[in-house]
This record gives structure tokens, C-alpha cells and sequence, in this order.
């Protein structure tokens, strides 16, 4: 066995114990009511999530969410990197385009969520604000990822003379996916959560409904078993973008 | 002259663009004058009451700043942990998923339970939503060195101590800044929420009350202001990071 394969297996035995070492103290923690009522033992809500009551509900809930979250994802991870590339090779446009997302960014979902709800259709407005979110993510990782290719091959190019196109596809691009998929990466629980505050604000189906539901009427366990799916999603999303981000690191380390 | 409206115009073009599909939408009748107000009228508000924003606004800046602070400094230390170990690694990304995956409206109610009802709950939600980003991208940054960099400090015998404060934390500084680029409107609109759910002060405040009172000039105008800040707190990071990170990059 190669030395950095090894090292890897290691690294992610490591990563294991340390998701098991706090499996175990949420479940000590909540056997203890170390933290009152309202946190349970780990077991309590897999229990429940498991029960045949419950399991249909939260499936369906979870199926719903996931599925706004992707496609909310995918635009606005689109979005998010054609609009950098387009900052990065119109640079008179760059500065709007800047304030553009700042903007998107910035609009309060209490205050717009009211207006959503009456303007589109209940199934659009998670997608939306999952979209918003992973937007603004990945314009800031592609952003910043463009500008990270090193000033002497900058300089090369340009001394070549190569063209725009040219310094664009050879040199931006790979200089900047090892960011770009960081952004791709930490974007995703961004759409879960975006989906859910979407479903939350302006939904009728999904996630959010169920924890609002849960909130109400003081469901502790209903509450922690759709936050504990979210979370899963989420995590899901992010550990396959990590072994996504490891193959791109590799490849395109500087 | 000329040149220098040309280039206001390229960089402030998307306000002009929401001003006029936001009195688009409220011409064409589509939104009534209960639900949104025209920007004339939150024009005008913002013009009758300048004291009062300025004030909540600089209320919402401050618990923002003590949250975007606090929230970066834990994702500095989480982050430094991961660097020294992968068992670290694992017991820390799925709580930090956890919180980053459940919506702030649903944390709250379980921080201020905790924390009370007053400014701290505030500090810490605008604290809480900048953690997981800044903490990946500054765990991202930590292990960016060029390769060949870590194996050769190693063989030169420098200590974890050494490589981790000289080799690592300097080649973070490009990400962290974009941390703060991610982070600072975050805070902002963090603790919005935050203050329009729970709080005693500042512009969710406002807004919780106007909205209250169907008063929606005047709880447009404040998230208005919010947009604003966020948006002000977007370009100071840019800037900084600009400035700054040229001096961090290979």
C-alpha cells in the first residue's frame, strides 16, 4: 500500500471515531437530561423516525426538500459560476455584477417572504431561496478562485500573448476549481437549509412544514428527527463533494 | 466627467434595475399598497425619521460585529483543530452540519432558552451563521500549501508549532478573507432575524413592530436599511480582501 493512500485510510478512521465520539455524546448527554427536555437521547429520535407511524411522513418530507434543494442547487450553482466567469473576462462588468449579488444576497427573507408567498406557487419559492443561497456561495468562491492563479503564470501568459480565451480556459479555470469546489461544497447544506427556510416562509410541503408543525405543538422529538434528516442531507451532499474536492486537489494543486 | 459616470453607472447599475422593477411591480398593480410600499414611500419615510435608522441601524452593526467576531474566532479555533487532528475532523463536521442545516427561526427559540431573551441570544445567532462557512474555508486554507512545502519543513525538522503558525496560517489568509466576505452580510442578516424574532432592539425590532402595525413603509424601509448594510459589510470585505490578499498569494 502506497504512503499517501495509507495515510488517507488512516485519516478516515480518524474522521469515523470522531463521528461516533459524538454520536455517543449526544446520546449521554440526552440519557443524562444533561440539557433538559427539550434535548433527547440520540436513540429516542431514531426511534421515532424509525417508528411505522412516523417513517412515511418523514420520507416523503425529506423526498420533497431534497428534491427543491437540488434543483435549487444546481441553478444557482450555474448561475453562481457563469456570472464569475463572466466578472472575470468583461472586467468593465465586474464591479456591477459584484454589487448584483451583494444585493441578492442581502434582501431579507422576512421581509420578501410574505411577497413570494403571494406571488409564485407555493412548490417555487424553496427552490428559490435554495437558489439564492448557493448563488451568492459560489459567485464568491469562483470569485475568488479566478483571482488565484500565481502572479508568474499570470505574467507567462501574458507575456506569450496568449488571448483572454486562452488565459481564461488554461490558466483561470484550473487555478480556480480547487476553490470552486470548495464553494460547490460548503454551497450544499446551504440548499438544504435555504430549501427548508423556503418551505418554512412560503411552502406547504417538505421539512419546514413539519418542524413548524413540531415547534407548535411542542413535538420534541418530531423537531430533532426533521432537523437530524436535514443534516443528513446535508451531510450526504457534502461528503460526496469531499471526495470530489480531494480528486481536484490533487490534480490541480499549485 | 463623463468617464466617471460611465463607471458609476457599470458599478451601481443592479440598484437602478431593483428600483425600477420594484415600481414596476407596484404600477402594474400586482402588489398592493398593504403588502409593499412604492420606493418614493420609503423615500420618504427614510427622509421623516432619519434619526430613528440611523440609530437601529447602527444597533443591528454593532451585534453583527460582536457576532462576526465571536463566530470567526470559533471557526479559527475549530479549523486550527482539524489541522492537528482528523479525529477532530469527524466529531466536529457533523454538529457543525447539524446547526448549519436546521434554519436559524428553528435555533432560536432553543438559544434564547438558553441564553435569555435579550442581546446575547442576537450575538450569538449572527455568530452561529458564520461558523460552518468561515470554518471550512479556513480549514480548506490552512492545508493550501504548494506541494512539496509541509514534506520539506518536516524534514527540516520544524516543529507542528512552527509549521502550523509559518507555513499554514499564512497561506489561510486568502481564504479567510473570503471568509469575511461570506461571513459579514451574513451577520447582518442574522442578527435581523434574530432581533425580528426575539429582540429588544435594532432594525428586525423595527421591523417586527411596523409590521405589527401594518405600518409597511415603515418595515420595508428598515429591512431596506438592512439590505443596505449587508450589502455595504459585501464591498468592505471585498475591498479588504483585495488589499490584503495580494500579499498573501504566491
Amino acid at each position: 500500500m502506497s504512503a499517501p493512500l495509507r495515510e488517507r485510510r488512516t485519516a478516515a478512521l480518524a474522521g469515523a471515531t470522531g463521528i461516533v465520539a459524538f454520536v455517543l455524546a449526544w446520546e449521554a448527554a440526552g440519557r443524562a437530561h444533561a440539557l433538559g427536555a427539550s434535548w433527547p437521547p440520540l436513540s429516542d429520535v431514531v426511534a421515532y423516525a424509525a417508528d411505522r407511524q412516523h417513517r412515511g411522513l418523514l420520507a416523503a418530507a425529506l423526498a420533497v426538500t431534497a428534491r427543491e434543494a437540488l434543483i435549487g442547487y444546481v441553478a444557482g450553482a450555474l448561475a453562481g459560476t457563469l456570472l464569475a466567469a463572466l466578472a472575470l473576462l468583461v472586467p468593465p462588468a465586474a464591479p456591477g455584477l459584484e454589487r448584483f449579488a451583494a444585493v441578492v444576497n442581502g434582501v431579507p427573507i422576512i421581509a420578501v417572504g410574505s411577497i413570494c408567498a403571494v406571488t409564485f406557487p407555493p412548490a417555487v419559492n424553496p427552490v428559490l431561496v435554495a437558489a439564492l443561497g448557493t448563488f451568492f456561495l459560489v459567485f464568491v468562491a469562483a470569485t475568488a478562485g479566478f483571482a488565484a492563479a500565481p502572479r508568474a503564470h499570470r505574467e507567462l501568459f501574458a507575456a506569450l500573448g496568449a488571448s483572454r480565451a486562452t488565459t481564461f480556459a488554461r490558466l483561470a479555470i484550473p487555478a480556480a476549481l480547487p476553490a470552486l469546489v470548495d464553494g460547490l461544497r460548503f454551497a450544499a447544506p446551504v440548499a438544504v437549509v435555504g430549501a427548508i427556510i423556503g418551505e418554512w416562509f412560503a411552502g406547504d410541503r417538505g421539512l419546514g412544514p413539519l418542524l413548524v408543525n413540531a415547534m407548535q405543538n411542542y413535538q420534541i422529538a418530531l423537531l430533532w428527527a426533521a432537523a437530524l434528516l436535514g443534516a443528513l442531507l446535508s451531510a450526504l451532499a457534502y461528503g460526496v463533494l469531499g471526495v470530489v474536492r480531494g480528486a481536484a486537489a490533487r490534480r490541480f494543486a499549485p | 466627467m463623463t468617464r466617471a459616470l460611465t463607471r458609476a453607472a457599470a458599478a451601481w447599475w443592479p440598484f437602478v434595475l431593483l428600483l425600477a422593477l420594484w415600481q414596476l411591480a407596484i404600477s402594474a398593480g400586482h402588489v398592493q399598497q398593504i403588502v409593499a410600499p412604492s420606493p418614493a414611500g420609503v423615500a420618504a419615510e427614510l427622509a421623516r425619521n432619519p434619526a430613528l435608522y440611523a440609530g437601529e441601524a447602527l444597533a443591528t452593526l454593532a451585534v453583527a460585529a460582536a457576532g462576526l467576531v465571536l463566530g470567526l474566532a470559533v471557526a479559527c479555533a475549530l479549523a486550527v483543530a482539524t489541522w492537528f487532528s482528523r479525529f477532530a475532523t469527524g466529531a466536529l463536521t457533523l454538529p457543525a452540519l447539524l446547526v448549519q442545516s436546521t434554519p436559524l427561526v428553528a435555533l432560536l427559540p432553543v438559544l434564547a432558552r438558553v441564553l435569555g431573551y435579550d442581546v446575547r441570544t442576537v450575538i450569538a445567532a449572527a455568530a452561529l451563521i458564520t461558523v460552518f462557512p468561515s470554518f471550512v474555508l479556513i480549514a480548506a486554507g490552512l492545508r493550501a500549501l504548494p506541494s512539496g512545502v509541509a514534506a520539506l519543513a518536516a524534514a527540516l525538522g520544524a516543529s507542528r508549532r512552527a509549521r502550523l503558525l509559518l507555513l499554514a496560517v499564512p497561506a489561510a489568509v486568502p481564504n479567510a478573507l473570503v471568509a469575511v466576505r461570506i461571513a459579514a452580510p451574513a451577520s447582518v442578516l442574522a442578527a435581523l432575524i434574530a432581533e425580528y424574532l426575539i429582540g429588544t432592539a435594532g432594525l428586525g425590532q423595527l421591523f417586527a413592530v411596523a409590521e405589527g402595525q401594518l405600518d409597511t413603509a415603515r418595515a420595508w424601509t428598515a429591512a431596506l436599511v438592512a439590505t443596505a448594510l449587508s450589502v455595504a459589510a459585501y464591498l468592505l470585505a471585498r475591498r479588504a480582501e483585495r488589499v490584503i490578499g495580494d500579499r498573501f498569494r504566491t
